[in-house]
């Protein structure tokens, strides 16, 4: 196993009116390719500001931030904006899709600054792959949630990255949905070994993933293996059906 | 992202709120609109003026036996002969000037096959014909034997051989008589001659040799101070009029042995007169180009106003947008080429309004004020100068907002409602 996310002693403070908000205290933190974990805690632990950072779409105060043997904190803004490209896909709660877009075109989008060609072709796949196919021409207010939100996961996974990162993917849908978003991720993670992190105050969902990092006023709590993962036991065939 | 993508991105942001892209494109439309069109008709009116100055012939001026005065003395002593255009002819001191032609004329009564007509009837020496840039449809003007002869023989306007023979074919050898004396039509003058002159439209004029007039019809107007009604005089050279003045009025002064007196004659120069015209029109143009200036400004800033709405609207696209890996730049250049595309798409109606708006003015100019002539053109310059204008509002009015959606933190950008 290759490390892919390293990070030394990382704090993170910001200027919110006339507060210092000490966001994060020094976190040190591994993450080798491959693994599926969730990254947990209460609304004003940091795990968001942690999240952004690990997603290169904000940068540590001081520490280090090593992605794929890169120094992350040393990049400026269209570094950063290419690794975000190439390295990162994005998962938000609220999906995030362009509306009056078709789910084609949206998926289209990061390859449009990525500078690929087949563009289409590969989009194609991408829905393909979430069992979106036959929806490429959908409007995002044509779909429904969990719709919605996997057409965001082949968003995510169109420029072929190394990191899924999924801020609370199931915050916005029913349980039964939210579980077979889960399902994705862990067949992405299992069938394709992209590292995946989940970004959760849900403890259910948290325990679909191999590994649960804690995170409470700005330092890591807790980091533990899961002993036994819940599994979504469900071929992706009976998901698009279910849906 | 290319630039075709990025136009398509442009284009369809415009289209997913088409009443307030045509509400912000409006300064931006009125603005090119009435810039085209008065240009258009601006442009038209000029080219119809100058059209009618060139059918003067050029480098023309006229000498007339008036003085400017309100002093009953000074406008008594008025003087002017053929025989003083007989001098400038002579004179070596007249280098400039190429031709020189005598008028007198008055309006008379013309009969052919009993009915009779009044018509402007001309007595020129036989220069005038080639100074005004005169043409015969049929027949020949007549020379300067049968001027010295002062022959009885007429050339006559197109819409004169139509009332009197009612068409223009085989007028050549009819009779008419001017005050009862009788006159053969050696002449026709082609019909497309354009414009008027100081006759007037030679269409309804009737020439006859000077020498004629003088002793047969005008001895009424004729005295021994004044036996001309205007000598036209015809410089070498467009340039060299304002010389060829000089020099005849030198010549005529000492004609008129005048030393310390003012000009007892009057100088019309129509190079001066379109001068002033032209001038006038300029002033007009630029006029015109300020108030459709003050609007495309308002536009520009309407356009500034809705981008930097825009931005706000769209925060969460943008935000998405950097996620997935835009950089500055490109947020930059998505949201001025969205600009751009408004006001070029603005321009675009604009020119197209414009065009319906300078027909509308040829119509009334033709139709409503009786000008003759007018025919608008939209000029490629018009053109050019509409689009690239539109093109820089777009980039001056639209680069803060793009700016500003540029520097949008991606991370806020997400979070915003």
């Amino acid at each position: 196993m290759t490390v892919l996310i390293e990070v030394r002693d990382l704090t993170k403070t910001y200027q919110m009116g006339d507060v210092q908000v000490h966001a994060l205290q020094g976190v040190s933190l591994t993450i080798n390719t491959g693994e599926m974990l969730a990254i947990m805690g209460p609304s004003g632990s940091g795990k968001s500001t942690l999240m952004n950072i690990i997603g290169c779409l904000d940068q540590p105060s001081d520490g280090t931030y090593l992605l794929d043997g890169v120094d992350v904190g040393e990049l400026n803004d269209s570094q950063l904006a290419a690794i975000r490209n190439q390295k990162v896909g994005f998962v938000f709660q609220q999906y995030m899709l362009l509306a009056r877009t078709s789910a084609l075109r949206n998926v289209e989008l990061p390859m449009l600054y990525g500078g690929k060609s087949d563009r289409r072709k590969r989009a194609q796949m991408a829905l393909e792959s979430v069992g979106m196919g036959d929806r490429a021409d959908h409007k995002p207010n044509e779909l429904s949630g969990g719709q919605q939100q996997r057409v965001s996961i082949a968003r995510a996974l169109v420029n072929e990255p190394r990191i899924i990162l999924a801020d609370e993917p199931t915050g916005a849908l029913d349980s039964k949905t939210g579980d077979e978003i889960i399902g994705i991720f862990q067949r992405l993670n299992e069938e394709q070994g992209i590292t995946v992190i989940l970004v959760t105050h849900d403890l259910e969902v948290a325990q679909h993933a191999k590994r649960i990092i804690s995170v409470r006023d700005g330092l890591i709590s807790s980091d533990e293996m899961v002993s036994e993962p819940l599994k979504i036991n469900q071929s992706l065939p009976e998901f698009v059906v279910s849906t | 992202m290319n630039i075709f993508e990025i136009s398509r991105v442009a284009w369809l942001s415009l289209l997913s709120n088409k009443l307030r892209s045509l509400l912000t494109m409006l300064g931006i439309i009125i603005g090119i609109a009435s810039v085209i069109a008065l240009l258009s008709i601006g442009t038209g009116f000029q080219n119809s003026i100058s059209e009618q100055f060139a059918s003067f012939g050029v480098g023309v001026f006229y000498v007339g036996p008036f003085v400017d005065s309100r002093n009953v003395n000074e406008t008594l002593s008025a003087q002017l002969t053929a025989a003083d255009a007989e001098a400038i002819m002579q004179s070596d001191a007249a280098p400039s000037v190429r031709a020189v032609s005598v008028a007198i004329f008055d309006t008379k009564t013309v009969r052919a096959s009993g009915e009779r007509f009044s018509y402007s009837v001309n007595a020129v020496s036989s220069p005038y014909f080639a100074i005004s840039g005169s043409e015969v449809e049929a027949g020949r003007f007549f020379g300067q034997v049968e001027n010295a002869d002062a022959a009885r023989v007429a050339v006559i306007g197109d819409r004169i051989a139509e009332d009197l023979y009612g068409g223009t074919v085989g007028v050549i050898g009819e009779r008419l008589t001017i005050d009862g004396v009788g006159f053969e039509v050696i002449g026709l003058l082609a019909s497309d001659q354009s414009g008027s002159d100081l006759f007037g439209d030679p269409r309804d004029a009737i020439f006859i040799p000077y020498e004629t007039g003088k002793t047969r019809l005008f001895r009424d107007l004729v005295s021994s101070q004044i036996d001309v009604s205007l000598i036209a005089v015809q410089a070498r050279e467009r340039d060299l009029s304002e010389q060829a003045i000089g020099e005849v009025t030198a010549i005529l002064r000492e004609q008129h042995r005048l030393t310390y007196q003012d000009n007892d004659f009057s100088i019309i120069s129509l190079d001066q007169i379109q001068e002033t015209v032209t001038t006038i029109f300029n002033g007009f143009s630029a006029f015109i180009a300020a108030v459709g200036g003050i609007s495309l400004l308002v536009g520009g800033i309407g356009i500034m106003n809705i981008m930097l709405v825009n931005v706000t609207e769209r925060t969460r696209e943008i935000g998405l947008r950097k996620a997935v890996g835009a950089r500055r730049r490109d947020i930059l250049l998505q949201f001025l080429v969205e600009a751009i595309v408004l006001c070029l798409v603005g321009c675009l109606i604009g020119i197209g309004l414009g065009y319906v708006l300078s027909f509308l003015g040829t119509f009334l100019m033709v139709n409503v004020l009786e000008v003759e002539d007018v025919s608008t053109s939209v000029t490629v310059g018009a053109l050019t100068l509409a689009t690239s204008v539109s093109v820089l509002i777009g980039l001056t009015f639209g680069f803060f907002p793009a700016l500003q959606a540029s520097r949008l933190n991606p991370i806020d950008a997400l979070r915003s409602e």
